[in-house]
C-alpha cells in the first residue's frame, strides 16, 4: 500500500525521523554559528567619532586632573593601563600591560617589575625601565629645578608612601616603599594613573626649569594605541592608528583595529543629543550631565530602535563632604551627623541621578574585594526616615543649632540637580545651603582649596579599599580629598589597610575606616550610586563595558566597525 | 486687542505681586512621587523634574522676571532719557561726545553686551538687570535726543528762553513733558525686550541661580532635560512668556499712536 505521505527517498531512513530532524537542527546552527563567527570576527579600519566632555584640563596631565574630558581620550593617547591595567574580560583582575610581570619581597615593601620590550613611544623610542622610573619619580616626589618645585601627584599618596624608585636594567624597575604595601599592583591598575609623560621630551625641559611641563607642551606623545592625530582646543582632538603598538587580539592580530577616533568636543549635552540622533556622532561622551538620564535614554530608544544599544555602569558616589577645616558649624561631628540621617537618600535617585542608581555609602557593589556587607546601603541607618529625621533635630538642638544656620556648597555647574536636591532636602532641618555653581575651571580649583564649606559632586573612587585614600584621606597628604580634615587617625587606618594582607584583615580594616568616616565622624555623607549609561549606534563593535567607572577600558584598541 | 493685552499684563502684573498668596504650591517644594506628572486640576500647568509644581513656578518666575526687567528699563529710562534730553537740548561738543559714546556702545550686539556684563559680575537678579540696563541705556539715550531735537526749535522754547529760564528748568518742565509720549512708549517696548533678555540669560544659565524660578531658567531647565518626556515643564512657562512680550509690544505701540489722543505733542 502507498502512503501519500512518504516520497521517493522515504525509505532511506525510515525509522530515523528524530534523528533526520537533529541533524537538520545541527546543521542550520552550525551554518547559523559559522555566519555570525564571521559577522562577528571584527574588521579593521574606519574612523569611530565620539563626543567628548570638553578639552581635556590641565595640559592632559594626568598627575594633575582625573577628570573624564582627559580620561576618555587619554586611554587611546596613553593606554590602557600603567605597568598593569585592569583587565577587560575581567574587571576586578589585574592583567599585564607595560609589565609583563611582577614579583615582592616577602614583606611586601619591594615590588619588582619586568617591563615588555616591544613598548615604544609614539615617536618611535622604546619603552624603557628608566621611562617608568621617570614616572615613578614624578609621581612619588614630584621635581624641582631651582626654586621651581613640581608637587607630586595628586593620587601619590593613594600608592603608599614610596622610598626609592630603581631602574635595575633596561627591563627592570624596583620600587620600595616605606610600608607594607601588600595591594600596590591592584592600586596601579587604576585607569586614571596613565604614563603620559616621555621622559626623554620631558626631563630636559625639567632640568632647564619648566617643572610642571604638560604632556601637550611635548605634543602627546604617549604609549597607547592611537596617536595624535590633531588637537584643536575647543573643537577636536584626532587620534589616529598607530602601527607599533604591542598588543594583540585572540587571534594574534595587531591591535587597534580602528584607523582614527575623532573626539568632538561638546560642552553641552543636549547639542550632543542632537548630534548623536542625527547620525553624526558614533558614541556620547562620558562625564556627568553627558551621562544619559532615564528620559533621555527612552526618547533614544523610542526613535533610534535597533540602532541604538546603551553601555551602563556604576558611575560616582553622590555625596556632600564638609570642609571641616574651615570655621563653621559643620565642625561638630553631631552637625554632621544630623545632616546624613536628614537626607532621604533613596529620594536622590530620580531627583539627582537621572532615575539610574542604588543607595550605597562608597565602593562599588561588583567589587569580589569587597564583601557585600561593606557596601548595602542603609547599614547604617536602617530606621525609618521618620525617627531619623527626630534623631536630626536632637543632634541639631544638642549642638546649639536648633534654628539652623547658613552652609556654602560648592558645585558644579553642569550638574546643579544634586545642589538642589540637596538644598530643599536640608531646609527642612534649618540648614540653609547657599549654593555656589561654578564652572569647570573654578571647580578643579576651588575643589582643592580652602574656598568652600561644603562640597557636591559625583566622583568615582577605588574600587578597592586601599585605593580611597586620595577621596577620603587627610587634606595636607591628598588635596583633592572630597572632605577637608587633618585627621591623622585616618593615616594610620590607611596604613593598616595597606598592609593587610588576608582578606579578613582588610574587611575588618575598611569596616573600620568606613565606620569612622561615614559614621562617627560623618566627613562626607554619602548619598547614592549613580549609573552611568553612555550611547553607542549599534554598528559599533567590541566596546569594553566596565562594570564600574567609566574611566576604565578608554583606550578603544578592541573596537571595530561593522558597517 | 490692546485692551485684551492691557488686561493680560494686568494679570500678570497682579500674579507677581501676589504669587506667593495665590500659588498653590511652595515653588522650591520638591516631591518625588509626583515627578512629571502632566497638567491636572491639582497641577494647572504640570510639575518637573523635581516634582515641583510648575504653575507655581511660573507665578513665582514671574516676579523674578518682571522685576529684573522693570528694575533694568527703570534705570535704561532715567539714565537714557537724561543723557538723551540733555544731549538733544545742549548740542554742540556735549551731544558730540555723548553720541560718539552711545555709537561705541551701539556697536555691541544687546545680548553680547549683556552677557559680557553678567559674567563680569557674576549672575545674580541684580547683575542682569545692570547688565540688561547698560544694553538699553543707548538705545533709550538715541530716543530721547531724537524727541529732544524735535521740540527743542519750537516757537514756544524760545519765548521761555526769553524769560530767564535756566537750561535745567527748559529740560525738566518743558522738554521733558513734551519727549515723554515717544519715550514712554518706547520704554513699554524695552520692558518686553528686557523680559527677553532676562530669559535668554537665564536660559543660558547666567541668570537667577537655581533653585529659584524664572521664566528663562524654566525653560532650559524643561527644554534640556525633559521636552520629550515632559513638553509642558517647557510650554508652559514659554507660553506666558511669549504672550507677555507679545502683550508688551501691542501695548507699546498703542500708547505711541499719534492717533491716541495723548500720544501727540503737547500744546501749549
Amino acid at each position: 500500500m502507498h502512503d501519500p505521505n512518504k516520497g521517493p527517498e522515504a525509505g532511506l531512513h525510515p525509522r530515523r525521523p528524530a534523528l533526520r530532524v537533529i541533524a537538520a537542527i545541527v546543521c542550520t546552527l552550525l551554518v547559523a554559528a559559522t555566519a555570525v563567527a564571521a559577522a562577528e570576527e571584527p574588521r579593521g579600519g574606519g574612523t569611530l567619532t565620539l563626543a567628548n566632555r570638553g578639552d581635556p584640563p590641565a595640559g592632559f596631565d594626568s598627575m594633575f586632573t582625573s577628570s573624564i574630558a582627559l580620561h576618555h581620550v587619554g586611554g587611546a593617547l596613553f593606554g590602557a593601563g600603567n605597568l598593569v591595567m585592569r583587565c577587560r574580560e575581567d574587571f576586578y583582575t589585574v592583567c599585564p600591560y607595560l609589565a609583563l610581570r611582577w614579583e615582592h619581597s616577602p614583606d611586601f615593601k619591594v615590588w619588582t617589575f619586568v617591563l615588555r620590550g616591544d613598548a615604544f613611544w609614539h615617536d618611535g623610542r622604546r619603552f624603557t625601565a628608566e621611562d617608568a622610573k621617570f614616572w615613578f619619580d614624578l609621581v612619588f616626589f614630584g621635581a624641582r629645578s631651582g626654586d621651581a618645585v613640581r608637587p607630586p601627584a595628586y593620587f601619590a599618596r593613594e600608592l603608599g608612601v614610596a622610598t626609592k624608585v630603581e631602574a635595575l636594567d633596561e627591563r627592570r624597575l624596583r620600587i620600595t616603599f616605606a610600608h607594607r604595601n601588600a595591594h600596590f599592583p591592584q592600586i596601579l591598575a587604576n585607569p586614571r594613573f596613565k604614563i603620559a609623560h616621555p621622559r626623554h621630551l620631558m626631563e630636559p625641559r625639567i632640568q632647564a626649569g619648566q617643572v610642571n611641563v604638560s604632556p601637550l607642551d611635548v605634543g602627546l606623545v604617549g604609549l597607547g594605541p592611537f596617536k595624535l592625530g590633531q588637537y584643536r582646543r575647543g573643537s577636536l582632538v584626532r587620534v589616529d592608528r598607530f602601527d607599533r603598538y604591542f598588543e594583540r587580539d585572540p587571534r594574534g592580530a595587531r591591535l587597534p583595529y580602528l584607523d582614527r577616533i575623532d573626539y568632538v568636543i561638546m560642552p553641552d549635552p543636549f547639542a550632543m543629543d542632537a548630534a548623536f540622533r542625527s547620525g553624526r556622532l558614533d558614541g556620547t561622551a562620558r562625564g556627568q550631565a553627558h551621562f544619559l538620564s532615564r528620559e533621555r535614554a527612552a526618547s533614544y530608544e523610542r526613535d533610534l530602535g535597533e540602532t541604538v544599544s546603551f553601555a551602563r555602569s556604576d558611575g560616582g558616589n553622590f555625596r556632600l563632604a564638609f570642609n571641616v577645616l574651615k570655621e563653621g558649624p559643620w565642625q561638630d561631628p553631631r552637625v554632621r551627623r544630623a545632616i546624613a540621617l536628614w537626607i532621604d537618600k533613596p529620594a536622590a535617585i530620580p531627583l539627582a541621578l537621572g532615575g539610574h542608581g542604588w543607595t550605597t555609602p562608597s565602593i562599588g557593589p561588583g567589587d569580589i574585594n569587597v564583601p557585600t556587607e561593606f557596601i548595602n546601603w542603609p547599614r547604617y541607618d536602617t530606621a525609618p526616615l521618620a525617627e531619623r529625621r527626630a534623631e536630626a533635630r536632637r543632634l541639631m538642638a544638642e549642638a546649639g543649632y536648633a534654628d539652623g544656620f547658613a552652609m556654602g556648597h560648592l558645585t558644579r555647574a553642569i550638574m546643579t540637580e544634586g545642589a538642589e536636591f540637596l538644598k530643599a532636602q536640608l531646609a527642612g532641618l534649618g540648614v540653609d545651603l547657599r549654593l555656589q555653581i561654578v564652572d569647570e575651571g573654578e571647580w578643579n580649583r576651588a575643589r582643592v582649596s580652602m574656598d568652600y564649606d561644603s562640597q557636591q559632586g559625583r566622583l568615582a573612587p577605588s574600587p578597592i579599599p586601599e585605593g580611597t585614600e586620595s577621596v577620603y584621606g587627610r587634606y595636607e597628604l591628598n588635596p583633592d580629598a572630597y572632605a577637608k580634615h587633618d585627621d591623622r587617625h585616618l593615616d594610620e587606618l590607611y596604613r593598616r589597610l595597606r598592609e593587610s594582607v588576608t582578606m579578613e584583615q582588610r574587611i575588618e580594616v575598611w569596616r573600620r575606616v568606613s565606620r569612622y568616616l561615614f559614621l562617627e565622624q560623618t566627613y562626607i555623607v554619602p548619598v547614592a550610586e549613580s549609573i552611568d549609561v553612555v550611547a553607542y549606534r549599534s554598528h559599533v563593535r567590541g566596546i569594553v563595558v566596565p562594570p564600574e567607572d567609566m574611566h576604565t577600558h578608554t583606550d578603544f584598541a578592541t573596537v571595530w566597525l561593522d558597517r | 486687542m490692546r485692551i485684551a493685552a492691557a488686561l493680560f499684563l494686568a494679570v500678570v502684573a497682579l500674579s507677581a505681586l501676589t504669587a506667593s498668596l495665590i500659588a498653590p504650591f511652595d515653588p522650591l517644594e520638591q516631591e518625588v512621587g509626583r515627578r512629571l506628572a502632566p497638567p491636572s486640576a491639582t497641577h494647572l500647568f504640570g510639575t518637573d523634574g523635581f516634582g515641583r509644581d510648575v504653575f507655581s513656578r511660573t507665578l513665582h518666575g514671574a516676579r523674578v522676571s518682571l522685576a529684573v526687567a522693570l528694575a533694568a528699563v527703570a534705570a535704561a529710562g532715567v539714565i537714557g532719557s537724561s543723557l538723551g534730553l540733555a544731549s538733544g537740548y545742549a548740542g554742540g561738543a556735549f551731544d558730540l561726545v555723548v553720541q560718539r559714546v552711545v555709537d561705541v556702545l551701539l556697536g555691541f550686539p544687546f545680548l553680547v553686551m549683556a552677557l559680557i556684563v553678567v559674567v563680569a559680575l557674576s549672575p545674580a537678579p541684580l547683575a542682569v538687570a545692570a547688565a540688561i540696563a547698560l544694553a538699553l541705556t543707548p538705545l533709550v539715550t538715541r530716543v530721547a535726543r531724537a524727541a529732544a531735537l524735535s521740540v527743542a526749535n519750537e516757537e514756544y522754547l524760545t519765548v521761555v528762553r526769553s524769560t530767564g529760564a535756566g537750561a535745567s528748568r527748559i529740560v525738566l518742565r518743558h522738554l521733558l513733558p513734551a519727549s515723554a509720549p515717544p519715550l514712554v512708549a518706547y520704554l513699554a517696548t524695552c520692558l518686553g525686550t528686557a523680559i527677553g533678555a532676562e530669559a535668554t540669560l537665564s536660559f543660558l544659565g547666567l541668570g537667577v541661580p537655581p533653585p529659584y524660578p524664572s521664566w528663562g531658567r524654566m525653560l532650559q531647565e524643561g527644554s534640556r532635560a525633559y521636552f520629550d518626556a515632559a513638553p509642558w515643564v517647557t510650554l508652559m512657562p514659554g507660553a506666558v512668556l511669549c504672550l507677555t512680550v507679545v502683550c508688551l509690544v501691542v501695548v507699546g505701540d498703542a500708547m505711541g499712536d499719534p492717533r491716541r489722543g495723548r500720544a501727540g505733542p503737547i500744546r501749549h
